[in-house]
């Protein structure tokens, strides 16, 4: 690790003039960026193994952005979970969710401010370094059925393995240290996406309803995590 | 209703007074017929009494077969007590008309006595021997009386309700298609580009086929006239995102390197967020306007939607002193698509913080008045209103009403047209009027078909 600080960021899309703007401004953050013109380019780069971090745009010729990030997701080891960020087409709702739901760690909307895009690349890189940190010393959260290894970052519900994404884990890890204690949506992003709430922002409770889909009910029928009006979330404690 | 009413007595009235007027002149002159019969057979009969009574039964029979060559009248005469004089009545006939034969009262109307395919008409005349009965028969169809009406006074009123029927039926023809055109008209006023006559019109030959046809040529003329119009702003929106994106870059890369001049460089950055903003509103608004996206319909928690678009506006008017207040507890949980629901909602309150006077208060509250089956939000500002002849412009993309179009004010006219097309696809709607007591007073409504759990909250 000589390198500590150069994270490997890739930028993939197919606009070239953007894409050698936002190498320029990314390299002057002080990132290494390497470029990918289409998907497949971004999956074999991806695949390759060096790239910590994907700013991986939806709409491109051949693999779209969406393709690619299935396929980054169905990578084997680590490469499967290298972290994604999705520039999604502004107006475009459908984008942004289905981005989330699909395992990506974050979304902007594109046009993105680069000073927002670069605070979310540090957040999630932050958030995957922090956790690589306690690689052995991992501790087990148990609630319920539901166990989470904060070691090898691995989730089961009645020894089921759940695949969860970097981001998702981060935000069930919080959300289960404080079972049984609301966590207000200003926390849950701060400590779970690392970054601060923005205006209608709903990333978090996208992540969280993709965490409801896959962790599935309580095993007495109910909702493992609860939402509190205007307050945030909270993962019922089983009685 | 009323047209067809109009329609309707229009058509009664003049049947009714047609027939009227055939019936005055058909009763006149079968009066005047019934006179000329009974003179004639009168005559008949007298002439046959005097053939008898002068030349004897010879004299009879020839006077009585000259009436039946002449006059198609086959004729008996009877003398008193009955006894057939001339020669007897067929039996045939006899058994016909059997017992009437005595009820002969010499009424002024002939014919009056149908017996089979024969009308029968029996005369008391009385000559210088004594007094006869003249019997007379008369094929069936030469007495045709028993047409119209005839002496029953049910007829007319059954002819002039039929006639009433018949001016219904005619009324309710011409005004049904006219009827489906109205409703079509305003379908199509009230934004349903896809409205077209239906095909039953569209089929017709008749002048209102032709205006059906008008009808759907002209909706399809606006539809595609719109349609480009929509597509053109789409892709412009579109393409000018790709420029915008790289801009964005630049500039950021520009802030970074220069040292002197940030002053100009912010104000580019403001600039270029409000185009931001505004290319962004246009294509969400294309899109829900294209319905291309289906809606994400999940139950939704209304309270807790609203206590998040209060909180978000609430920090942006905090700046100008402005307090945004959730009223009331009945909210409902609905059915409904909560992305877009939420934009709406958010558009509706932003815009009435943005509006709302400095330091005033926006307030929002479930209506008193709600119709059945629907639920209402109303929000309610303390700006200066909107003039009520710009009010039903008011969700028109980038419209703003004069007062509402300095700068200062930040919008950009296409929040509210998001919120209508919202609402609009989840079966709502929206509308705005200018509160009584000053400021402006929004109102969305939603179904409620899909509520449940109303106490909640």
């Amino acid at each position: 690790m000589s390198n500590a600080q150069t994270h490997q960021v890739l930028v993939a899309d197919d606009d070239a003039v953007l894409n050698d703007l936002l190498t320029d401004y990314l390299r002057e953050q002080g990132f290494a960026v390497s470029q990918a013109a289409d998907g497949v380019a971004a999956l074999s780069a991806v695949a390759a193994g060096s790239v910590e971090l994907v700013v991986l745009d939806v709409m491109m010729p051949g693999m779209n952005g969406f393709d690619a990030l299935r396929e980054i997701r169905s990578l084997p080891g680590p490469a499967g979970r290298t972290a994604v960020l999705m520039l999604t087409a502004r107006g475009e709702d459908v984008d942004r969710i289905v981005g989330l739901e699909m395992g990506a760690d974050d979304y902007l909307p594109k046009p993105a401010n680069p000073r927002e895009l670069t605070a979310r690349v540090r957040a999630i890189l932050r958030r995957a370094e922090q956790h690589a940190a306690p690689e052995s010393g991992g501790e087990m959260l148990v609630v319920g059925d539901l166990q989470l290894n904060s070691g090898d970052r691995s989730v089961s519900v009645a020894d089921r393995p759940v695949a969860l994404t970097s981001t998702e884990f981060n935000l069930l890890e919080v959300l289960l240290r404080a079972a049984g204690r609301v966590v207000g949506k200003n926390e849950l992003t701060e400590r779970g996406l690392g970054r601060k709430l923005t205006l209608y922002d709903r990333a978090a409770d996208m992540h969280v309803s993709n965490l409801r889909r896959k962790l599935g009910d309580n095993p007495s029928g109910g909702q493992r995590i609860v939402t509190v009006r205007g307050v945030g979330y909270l993962y019922a404690r089983p009685d | 209703m009323r047209l067809f009413l109009k329609i309707f007595l229009i058509f009664w009235l003049s049947n009714a007074t047609v027939f009227a007027a055939a019936f005055a002149v058909y009763v006149l002159w079968e009066r005047d017929r019934w006179q000329l019969e009974e003179a004639r057979l009168r005559a008949a009969a007298e002439g046959a009494v005097e053939h008898y009574e002068s030349g004897g039964s010879s004299a009879l029979r020839d006077a009585l077969d000259q009436l039946r060559d002449e006059l198609l009248l086959h004729a008996h005469l009877q003398g008193p007590g009955g006894t057939p004089l001339g020669r007897p009545l067929p039996p045939a006939l006899a058994g016909l008309i059997g017992s009437e034969l005595d009820d002969g009262d010499g009424r002024a109307s002939p014919w009056n006595k149908p017996a089979g395919r024969f009308a029968v008409e029996v005369l008391r005349v009385s000559g210088a021997r004594g007094d006869y009965r003249f019997v007379a028969f008369r094929e069936h169809r030469i007495n045709s009386r028993g047409g119209l009406g005839g002496r029953n006074t049910g007829g007319p009123l059954l002819w002039l309700l039929a006639i009433a029927l018949a001016s219904g039926a005619i009324a309710w023809l011409l005004i049904r298609p006219l009827r489906q055109l109205q409703g079509a008209t305003r379908r199509l006023a009230d934004g349903d580009l896809d409205v077209r006559v239906p095909p039953r019109i569209a089929r017709r030959r008749d002048a209102l086929g032709d205006l059906g046809r008008e009808f759907d040529r002209t909706a399809g003329r606006v539809q595609a006239l719109l349609g480009s119009q929509r597509r053109l702003l789409r892709d412009v929106s579109h393409e000018l995102r790709s420029p915008l994106a790289r801009i964005q870059v630049a500039l950021a890369l520009a802030e970074d390197r220069s040292s002197g001049g940030e002053n100009e460089l912010a104000r580019i950055r403001g600039e270029l967020d409000r185009l931001d903003v505004l290319i962004g509103q246009v294509l969400t608004l294309t899109r829900l306007d294209s319905g291309v996206d289906e809606l994400h319909l999940a139950e939704l928690d209304l309270r807790e939607l609203l206590e998040r678009v209060v909180a978000d506006a609430g920090y942006e008017g905090l700046a100008r002193g402005v307090s945004v207040r959730l009223d009331g507890e009945r909210w409902a949980t609905l059915h409904a698509d909560a992305e877009r629901l939420h934009s709406a909602l958010e558009n509706v309150v932003r815009n009435a913080v943005r509006y709302t006077a400095e330091g005033s208060e926006v307030s929002i509250a479930r209506a008193a008045d709600e119709p059945p089956g629907r639920l209402c939000i109303q929000v309610r500002d303390h700006g200066p209103g909107v003039p009520d002849e710009d009010l039903p412009r008011l969700f028109d993309a980038f419209y703003r009403s004069g007062e509402a179009r300095d700068a200062a004010s930040g919008g950009h006219g296409v929040g509210l047209a998001i919120a209508r097309s919202v609402l609009c696809a989840h079966g709502g709607g929206i509308r705005a009027e200018n509160h009584p007591g000053g400021g402006l007073l929004v109102t969305l409504s939603l179904p409620l078909a899909a509520e449940s759990g109303a106490a909640r909250g």
